[in-house]
């Protein structure tokens, strides 16, 4: 760990809930409705439309909106799943997460103001709940997302017992 | 509800619940007119040309809403300090209690506009933790407002003995306002670089355009001006026997525009900055710093010093030629948490006015530049928005030269030359200013092109970390570094740093929270 041998941020320890990429997938099904309402949109207006330099724009269109949805219904969530990882020490929160641009964030539990947990009506069908840091600065909100419900219960419960006894005021 | 008079059992009986000052019956509704004055005149201008009475009577109207409004928070407003506690009560239907320990209060802020300073009465700002926002008392009598100031950021720890009596009217008026050690003060040579702020004058600019588009209809131009545009012609003489006299008339408006500018600057630079000092104070805990300023409407901010978590110095285009540059720190608990030490004032003054607050000599401290990859990515871009320019700049030359028959290749050319220029300079520029260091207690960063902006934050103030890469910045192994914080803007970004630096950087800085993730 000294300053001039080559350094990188280790993986956290934890992946993320197995039924986080389903999760993710139904997510992205529901979103893909509205591509295909648009979709469907760009190609009844590209048959009903008088033919012109925008017919062929309206067709490209409508593929776009077909295609848009598939790489977050295919391959996106498990990419993602390998990536997103976290870890909780007595000493800080780190998280990683993304998949085209990958995010590290590191949170010092003697700075954590509040930690609550969040889960949405969908999360719920899947059992899953995001874990949420946050430190006096804007900047600084870190969520854990998609953690098996137990577990996510769990962490905030250790979270905010560490964060009780350390008594600075965070800033 | 509104009998404040009759005072509700205290809980400590000898700290008398004080009232805002009377005048604060007057200057509310003032400030209230003030701000709706500009709708109020236009609304009544209106009104006032369809009907004169009835123009009348919408400004009568706006007038006694405003007044009564005002005398709201004169009727509701009460405050009282304890030996521990600030505490706060307003509201006419919504009765709120703010209270706040005094050990939490972070800075005292004392406004006056020009109407509060006739009534010699003053704005009162205290600034407690982060997120809990500001307790305003508008107004205080000055005497009662350097009071409090004193009670909240100076009094000494209170004696049990002592402390039912501290916010008795006359028990804290022992100390005569300590001399302080003066950090810095208002030199007239840094007004030179007034006319050179460039953010200021577009301020203006924008404020000029709003005053005319406010009142363009109102506005007798014809009558104003002289001139008359009839089709074709101006004030009856065709135009083209008119258009050689721009060749004339542009230079010259330009540099009665320059002159305007740089009295004007000069003139609202001394109004502003007017008798500025900066004080360093003896606190209830440790230290405190004082900056007041101001001719017309005046303004003393006191902070303890131990928040301040570091400064920003700002270097921009027109005033780093010149040698100046901006100091603000660093606060928690302020309404602008980047506060100006000083206006723009000399760079060699700049660092040593920084080098006394930070407490050491960060400002200029050397930096380690972040290596050849983000200069190869300046340059890329640069160049790619000399295309994109060029490319936006050929449509309307090509449409021209199709449909107008007319071909200006020079547009096209002189937009890639002009492109280009700005572009790499700006490349260049932003590679000479990315660097970081890191000294005894702080964190060191510059960044900006022709801006550059150096942040000094205290390594104990950084509050978390986030580095992230892109898919480009994997490739080539660089990082954009956040350092979270809660003062200032709240994070202090170290933009396309190799990784590897940015990892061994954050883990030197705060060892405990990054080295246990290090591999």
């Amino acid at each position: 760990m000294t300053a001039d041998a080559p350094q990188r941020l280790r993986e956290p320890a934890h992946q993320v809930s197995e039924r986080a990429p389903a999760y993710w997938r139904t997510a992205e099904a529901i979103g893909a409705v509205i591509w295909l309402v648009l979709a469907i949109g760009a190609a009844v207006a590209a048959l009903l439309v008088p033919d012109g330099f925008w017919t062929w724009i309206l067709w490209l269109a409508a593929l776009v909106f077909v295609l848009a949805p598939v790489p977050g219904l295919t391959f996106v969530p498990s990419i993602r799943f390998r990536i997103h990882r976290w870890e909780v020490t007595d000493i800080a929160v780190h998280v990683r997460h993304g998949w085209i641009t990958v995010v590290d964030e590191i949170v010092p539990l003697s700075r954590v103001q509040t930690v609550d947990s969040t889960q949405g009506p969908l999360m719920r069908q899947f059992g899953l709940r995001t874990v949420k840091v946050s430190t006096a600065s804007s900047a600084g909100i870190v969520e854990i997302a998609c953690l098996d419900e137990a577990l996510a219960l769990e962490v905030v419960a250790k979270l905010v017992a560490i964060t009780a006894a350390t008594p600075e005021d965070a800033t | 509800m509104s009998t404040p008079e009759v005072p509700e059992v205290p809980r400590i009986p000898d700290a008398d619940w004080q009232r805002l000052a009377g005048w604060t019956a007057i200057v509310s509704p003032l400030s209230t007119l003030r701000q709706a004055i500009i709708p109020a005149a236009v609304g009544a201008f209106g009104a006032g040309q369809a009907n004169v009475l009835i123009g009348l009577l919408v400004a009568l109207g706006i007038a006694a809403v405003a007044a009564l409004a005002g005398l709201v928070p004169w009727l509701t407003t009460t405050y009282r300090v304890t030996p521990t506690h600030l505490e706060v009560r307003k509201g006419l239907l919504n009765r709120t209690t703010l209270t706040a320990r005094l050990d939490r209060v972070r800075s005292v802020d004392l406004s006056s506009t020009l109407i509060h300073r006739a009534l010699g009465v003053t704005k009162v700002n205290v600034g407690t933790g982060v997120d809990e926002g500001q307790i305003t008392l508008d107004s205080l009598t000055k005497d009662a407002a350097a009071r409090l100031r004193r009670e909240l950021l100076h009094a000494a720890p209170s004696t049990p003995a002592a402390s039912g009596e501290t916010a008795a009217a006359t028990s804290v008026e022992e100390a005569p306002p300590a001399a302080g050690e003066v950090v810095a003060r208002l030199d007239w040579s840094w007004i030179k670089y007034a006319p050179l702020n460039l953010k200021n004058l577009a301020i203006a600019l924008g404020g000029l355009a709003a005053f005319f588009g406010a009142f363009s209809d109102v506005i007798p131009w014809e009558r104003l001006i002289g001139i008359r545009v009839d089709d074709g012609e101006i004030n009856g003489r065709p135009i083209d026997s008119l258009l050689h006299m721009l060749v004339l008339a542009i230079p010259l408006a330009l540099i009665a525009a320059a002159v305007v500018w740089a009295v004007g600057s000069c003139v609202g630079y001394a109004v502003r900055w007017w008798d500025l000092q900066v004080v360093r104070e003896q606190g209830r805990e440790g230290t405190t710093l004082r900056r007041s300023f101001g001719l017309t409407s005046t303004r003393a901010t006191t902070v303890e010093e131990a928040k301040v978590r570091g400064a920003t110095s700002t270097v921009g285009p027109l005033i780093g030629l010149a040698g100046g540059a901006d100091l603000n720190l660093l606060t928690t608990g302020l309404d602008d948490n980047s506060p100006a030490v000083l206006p723009t004032a000399p760079e060699s003054v700049v660092s040593a006015v920084g080098t006394d607050i930070l407490g050491e000599d960060a400002f200029s401290a050397a930096l380690t530049g972040h290596g050849p990859k983000p200069r190869r990515r300046y340059w890329f871009r640069a160049a790619v928005a000399t295309l994109v320019w060029t490319l936006v700049a050929l449509v309307p030359t090509v449409l021209i030269g199709v449909f107008g028959d007319a071909w200006l290749w020079w547009i096209p050319v002189v937009v890639m030359v002009v492109a280009l220029v700005i572009g790499l300079v700006g490349a260049e520029l932003r590679h000479r200013h990315l660097g970081h260091t890191l000294t005894d207690r702080y964190l060191v960063v510059r960044s900006g092109s022709y801006t550059a902006v150096r942040t000094a934050l205290q390594t104990d103030g950084v509050i978390g970390w986030r580095v992230r890469q892109t898919f480009f910045d994997r490739r080539i192994g660089l990082a954009q570094v956040i350092a979270m914080t809660a003062a200032g803007q709240e994070y202090v970004a170290i933009p396309d740093v190799p990784l590897e630096t940015a990892v061994a950087l954050a883990a030197a800085a705060t060892p405990r929270t990054v080295s246990g993730f290090v591999e």
